[in-house]
């Protein structure tokens, strides 16, 4: 990905208020998140359903990336999505939008020291998918 | 072996279950090993299926048609399997709880079968909690975990510090494996296992290395 730089493994009070925290992050991400872009047919109900799913997820991989501390995860968690949720219907505009709206979502949820572990790996994930060509790569850089 | 794998894709994504079935038997009756049916034909056709998902050109029905053809073809071999010397030595093989991508560790599993190992198979989303009574109860040498999604890492974790927890009094070997293990060759150590296999041929490979000591250094306190 020409991004060599790798991420601090956070703190285990870091993870655990990260842990502690997800389904709030997750409620605050969720009412954010307003209309979601989608390609092909879709119902409103599976839109609806696309951005739970997608919010919950995030936070899932989210809490286990920041616990392990693994950039070459990261990466590869990043470049799958890219390459798989097109497929599903979501185009990348969609994804990068996601993490925006889940990475406010930490900031006002977590504290300033807890965000300040968290959020840098939200922002390596969005550099990456605002990438040209992230869809097309194969698996991690 | 390629043309039976050929066939063998082909039929499972032609819904053709008897066809699929019947090549994986006749090739072992013409003589082909049931390592190499595993690690020849299963492992590269489940990962192709893998990958015709990811780019939708099959749908999820057709990745769970073809993974269950594919374990309804590894129980038709198991009269092949279990026919090895016992060697007096146990291991329990697991998917960590909320993990259900199965085959791998199953194959893990079977191999340590066929070199005359007692073998555990819990399967998938296995509850913490019971793995870890059952290397106590089975007093096993290894734990094999697996799990292939990466957000449910910390769950391995979980299972390992629960697993060398005094009070269990268990003290297997434990090994990973699993996508994630894969894309980071350090995450073994990470999670605080002894050992990382990338595929069932290598998983017992390192334990044996382990085990007779050829590879010291694995081992944590």
């Amino acid at each position: 990905m020409g991004d060599h730089d790798v991420l601090e493994p956070a703190s285990a009070e870091t993870v655990a208020e990260l842990r502690d925290h997800r389904a709030e992050i997750t409620a605050l991400a969720v009412s954010r998140f307003g209309p979601i872009e989608t390609t092909g047919r879709m119902s409103s109900a599976n839109r609806s359903k696309m951005i739970v799913d997608g919010i919950e997820m995030t936070g899932r991989m989210l809490e286990s990336l920041v616990a392990t501390g693994s950039t070459p995860l990261v990466d590869d968690q990043v470049a799958w999505s890219a390459r798989h949720l097109p497929n599903e219907g979501l185009p990348l505009a969609s994804l990068v939008k996601g993490l925006h709206v889940y990475r406010d979502a930490v900031v006002a949820t977590l504290s300033e020291r807890a965000s300040r572990e968290v959020v840098p790996y939200i922002d390596r994930m969005i550099r990456m998918v605002e990438r040209p060509g992230a869809a097309s790569e194969e698996g991690a850089p | 072996m390629d043309a039976v794998r050929d066939t063998y894709l082909n039929a499972i994504l032609n819904g053709d279950r008897r066809t699929a079935t019947t090549v994986i038997q006749q090739a072992v009756a013409n003589g082909a090993a049931v390592r190499d049916i595993y690690l020849k034909i299963f492992q590269p056709v489940q990962r192709e299926l893998g990958a015709l998902w990811e780019t939708n050109e099959i749908s999820v029905a057709q990745e769970h048609f073809a993974t269950a053809v594919t374990q309804l073809c590894m129980s038709l071999l198991y009269p092949h399997i279990f026919t090895t010397e016992k060697i007096g030595r146990r291991l329990v093989a697991t998917c960590v709880g909320g993990e259900l991508h199965e085959i791998g560790v199953r194959m893990v599993a079977d191999f340590f079968e066929m070199e005359g190992w007692d073998t555990y198979y819990l399967g998938a989303n296995a509850p913490t909690e019971t793995v870890v009574q059952t290397v106590t109860d089975e007093n096993a040498d290894v734990l094999a975990v697996s799990t292939s999604m990466a957000f449910n890492v910390p769950e391995v974790t979980r299972l390992i510090e629960l697993a060398r927890s005094e009070s269990t009094g268990a003290d297997p070997l434990i090994l990973v494996g699993g996508r994630p293990f894969n894309v980071d060759p350090n995450l073994w150590r990470t999670v605080g296992a002894d050992l990382y296999a990338a595929d069932a041929e290598s998983a017992v490979g390192v334990v044996t290395e382990a085990l007779t000591g050829s590879r010291g250094g694995v081992r944590h306190g």
